[in-house]
């Protein structure tokens, strides 16, 4: 004995209208989802970001970079090139190099140049792209050099302001100087009073 | 459900013309970006997955316009194929696309393109300077592209296949710099391209510094080496020599020494850029509206069927 299998209802009206709707969005969504997972394979520069202004909380980061960068920078000189902050420089490799090129260099000559940051002044913080940020800074140094053995001086102490350019990149750790340049930087106005 | 429904639904799923939809809206959906600036354009155009999606695109297309054309519905197919041809030169343009400079020296083998974007396929030209005008910014340059002799008039583009052109933006000449030790051990020595007017550096060996100089505009239109040299020498810091370097003349700083030779040699800029030929937009335009309309008639005569 056999029995006719139940009818399906049809379904309600605006079940169905969903249904349509959804058969025509979901090709669009899987497409979406799968572009995006392409492109993070193959293209992971390619970010979808709102262009403009800093996002928050990177101004402040990046000022407080700038700041170790140039702690650890006068470091380095004044120790004739100790590799104690090596690690804690935010500053590429290449970067990195040069400074103890630098310091070499001063070495080869029997020198140290001892460097002392009186004033920093941040002038501006731009973001140049995802990720990129540059920033303009007006520096004020003293700096004098000594014999590397018994650290007498060999030149007076002299002062100089100077304005430099940034590119920092944020990576896993956070920010990192990964370039600089000489910025034609008005000196910071101080009531006419220098502190180099 | 039975196996054959879900094979039918499985099918449906699977059907060119969705797979069209699920690739082309993305695409669309990343151009909305970049009109709107969350996506750069010229990052966005060199995607690999632009390409793909494209090409993949034109596949399905061409799937549809197969499936229509079984089904009798002529129309429908032609226009399918029509669109899938569009996609699939969109595709080849994006493979093919490539934007870069390069600074090239007279007679110079092999000058490295700065390729700035390229496509999945994009070859940049081999190049070489033959020739240069005796006065710029105007004048002729005869170039050798991928073996072919090409004759091009400073500023003008030239086409030199593949869809790429070429551009020669000036034509100067290199100040030849020399950077010695003390001891007078030779630190570097080259031909220095530089553009007039601004600061750009360049570092010697394994000294530390940075050697930024600053070539003056060239006063009148004979191609000749600059007489003098802005220079500044940064050391960290520190500004160790800055002053204006005439030519034949030397510089000594640190133990350094730095010297301009009287004669330069000739470079010019070259800017390579992929064109989108004309033909092609337009007929993708075509094709595009012609699938529009058709896919609009056949709906409409759907609904009067019904």
């Amino acid at each position: 004995m056999s029995s006719a299998p139940p009818e399906r209802a049809a379904p309600a009206p605006r079940t169905a209208a969903v249904r349509r709707w959804a058969r025509r969005v979901a090709p669009a969504l899987v497409g979406a989802v799968v572009f995006a997972a392409t492109a993070a394979l193959l293209d992971p520069a390619l970010r979808v970001e709102r262009p403009g202004a800093l996002e928050a909380g990177d101004d402040a980061a990046v000022r407080e970079t700038l700041g170790q960068y140039q702690r650890i920078y006068e470091d380095f000189f004044a120790s004739g090139g100790g590799p104690a902050m090596l690690d804690a420089f935010p500053a590429t490799k290449e970067l990195k190099h040069f400074v103890f090129r630098d310091v070499g260099f001063l070495r080869d000559a029997g020198m140290v140049q001892v460097q002392d940051l009186a004033a920093t002044t941040v002038v501006a913080v731009r973001r140049r792209s995802a990720g990129v940020v540059e920033a303009d800074v007006y520096e004020e140094w003293n700096q004098m050099l000594q014999t590397v053995g018994d650290r007498k001086p060999v030149t007076a102490p002299k002062g100089f302001g100077q304005g430099f350019r940034y590119t920092l990149r944020r990576d896993g750790s956070g920010w990192r100087v990964v370039g600089w340049d000489l910025a034609d930087l008005p000196a910071p106005e101080r009531d006419g009073r220098r502190l180099w | 459900m039975t196996t054959a429904g879900a094979a039918r639904r499985a099918a449906g799923w699977a059907a060119p013309e969705r797979a069209v939809a699920a690739l082309v809206a993305p695409l669309l959906a990343a151009g909305a970006l970049a009109a709107v600036g969350w996506v750069p354009w010229a990052e966005l155009l060199a995607a690999r997955t632009v390409t793909i999606f494209a090409g993949l695109a034109a596949l399905a297309a061409a799937a549809a316009g197969g499936r229509a054309s079984a089904s009798g519905r002529r129309g429908l197919a032609a226009a399918w194929v029509a669109g899938a041809l569009a996609l699939a030169a969109g595709a080849a343009a994006l493979a093919t696309r490539i934007e870069g400079e390069v600074d090239a020296g007279l007679d110079e083998d092999g000058p490295s393109w700065r390729i700035a974007h390229a496509g999945l396929a994009a070859v940049a030209p081999a190049l070489k300077v033959l020739e240069v005008p005796a006065t710029r910014p105007s004048g002729k340059i005869r170039l050798l592209v991928d073996g072919r002799e090409v004759v091009a008039e400073a500023g003008e583009p030239v086409a030199v296949g593949r869809g790429r052109r070429l551009v020669v933006r000036d034509v100067l000449i290199a100040p030849a710099l020399s950077v010695e030790r003390a001891r007078g051990e030779v630190e570097g020595s080259a031909l220095v391209k530089l553009d007039p007017g601004r600061r750009e550096w360049f570092t010697a060996g394994t000294l530390p510094h940075r050697f930024y100089v600053t070539v003056p505009e060239p006063a009148g239109t004979a191609l000749a080496a600059p007489r003098s040299l802005h220079v500044r020498v940064q050391r960290g810091k520190l500004r160790v020599h800055e002053g204006d370097l005439a030519a034949g003349s030397e510089a000594r700083f640190e133990g350094i020494t730095l010297r301009l030779e009287k004669e330069g040699a000739p470079w010019a800029r070259i800017e390579l850029r992929s064109a989108p030929d004309a033909r092609a937009i337009a007929f993708a335009v075509l094709a595009v509206a012609a699938a529009f309309v058709v896919a609009r008639r056949a709906r409409g005569l759907r609904g009067a069927d019904a």
